[in-house]
């Protein structure tokens, strides 16, 4: 069963597929899930408190997807929280960018429910050891 | 349009490109002059801002019904997961103590309680479903979107244009339509009534 005390940020701008991550998460066993409406939200909530996995968006005003994981890459203390994109830009050039800027994994919009619990499930079967 | 918008930036083609876009204003501003350019620019200038408000109302809609349907299957999913795990519990008591009395009872109790955890379990998964199918808000509000950030650019360069070769004192509002579909923007708007008990109310003080 799924460690439940992981702590989700979740960060989109349309708060339907907040909403509905959020569902899925909580299926699969994680109720403790914040939600961010982009990406520079998400970075002063990172910034601010731990969490464990960051489920993100792309395309998004202020700071897009793309720029929260970079920005995540880059600072010392968040750099290797699991960042997961899940988004409907689905082409190659951008699935690699994300890549490249160090994504943890890539969903494509719109996804199913079992899309969600393999990627997050293998990421995490990835983290290491003790990262609670 | 700016000429620096169009965006050629090749030297030797320019002066020849502003000539055509010069010509191709004053045709349309002796056309507009010829057509009765009055009503054409009282529409063009009503038209496209009211397309724009009529797409972003599409937005608000699906993403209001979209949070409604959330709403219901967040509230129905914990109570038939909850029915689901108590048929399946009782079901599993049923099969491990087996009363003696009145097997017919018996079997048809558990039979049935097998039947509520498995309706219970595909219940949960259309619940599921129908949860997902909700992505279309998203997809569709960004395509939404996209399409109203390009229809305001129109509007802006478009109206700009027109009113430039419209003399003020002719600048009319356009009259309303009388069958003019779903309330946009009932906001700052005398003429329409914003919910159903307003509709009750007129026509209760009309003696209806």
């Amino acid at each position: 069963m799924a460690n439940s005390k992981l702590r989700f940020l979740v960060v989109d701008d349309f708060s339907t597929m907040r909403r509905i991550v959020r569902n899925l998460l909580k299926e699969l066993g994680y109720a403790n899930v914040d939600e961010a409406e982009d990406g520079a939200a998400a970075f002063a909530m990172l910034e601010r408190e731990p969490y464990d996995f960051v489920i993100s968006d792309w395309n998004m005003p202020n700071l897009d997807g793309l720029g929260l994981l970079r920005r995540i890459r880059e600072s010392e203390r968040l750099k290797h929280l699991p960042v997961l994109m899940v988004t409907a830009e689905a082409k190659k050039e951008n699935i690699l960018a994300a890549a490249q800027a160090g994504a943890s994994g890539y969903i494509v919009k719109p996804f199913t429910a079992a899309t969600l619990g393999e990627k997050v499930g293998k990421i995490l079967d990835k983290m290491p050891q003790g990262a609670r | 349009m700016s000429a620096r918008a169009v965006g050629l930036g090749r030297g030797d083609a320019e002066p020849a490109l502003y000539q055509r876009i010069g010509r191709i204003v004053r045709e349309l501003h002796e056309s507009l002059r010829e057509l009765g350019r009055e009503r054409l620019l009282e529409e063009a200038a009503q038209a496209i801002p009211d397309a724009g408000e009529r797409l972003a109302w599409v937005a608000r809609m699906t993403e209001q019904a979209a949070g409604r349907v959330l709403a219901a299957v967040e509230i129905a999913a914990p109570l038939q997961e909850a029915l689901h795990a108590e048929a399946a519990a009782l079901q599993a008591r049923w099969e491990r103590e087996a009363p003696g009395v009145r097997p017919e009872l018996a079997a048809d109790t558990r039979r049935f309680l097998a039947t509520a955890a498995a309706h219970g379990a595909a219940t949960r998964d259309q619940l599921r479903e129908i949860m997902m199918a909700q992505d279309f808000q998203d997809l569709t509000g960004q395509v939404i979107a996209r399409i109203l950030g390009l229809v305001r650019r129109l509007e802006t360069e478009l109206v700009q244009l027109l009113l430039e070769a419209m003399p003020p004192g002719q600048r009319r509002p356009a009259p309303q339509r009388f069958l003019d579909g779903p309330v946009v923007h009932a906001h700052g708007r005398s003429d329409v009534l914003a919910s159903q008990k307003q509709v009750d109310e007129l026509l209760e003080s009309l003696g209806f």
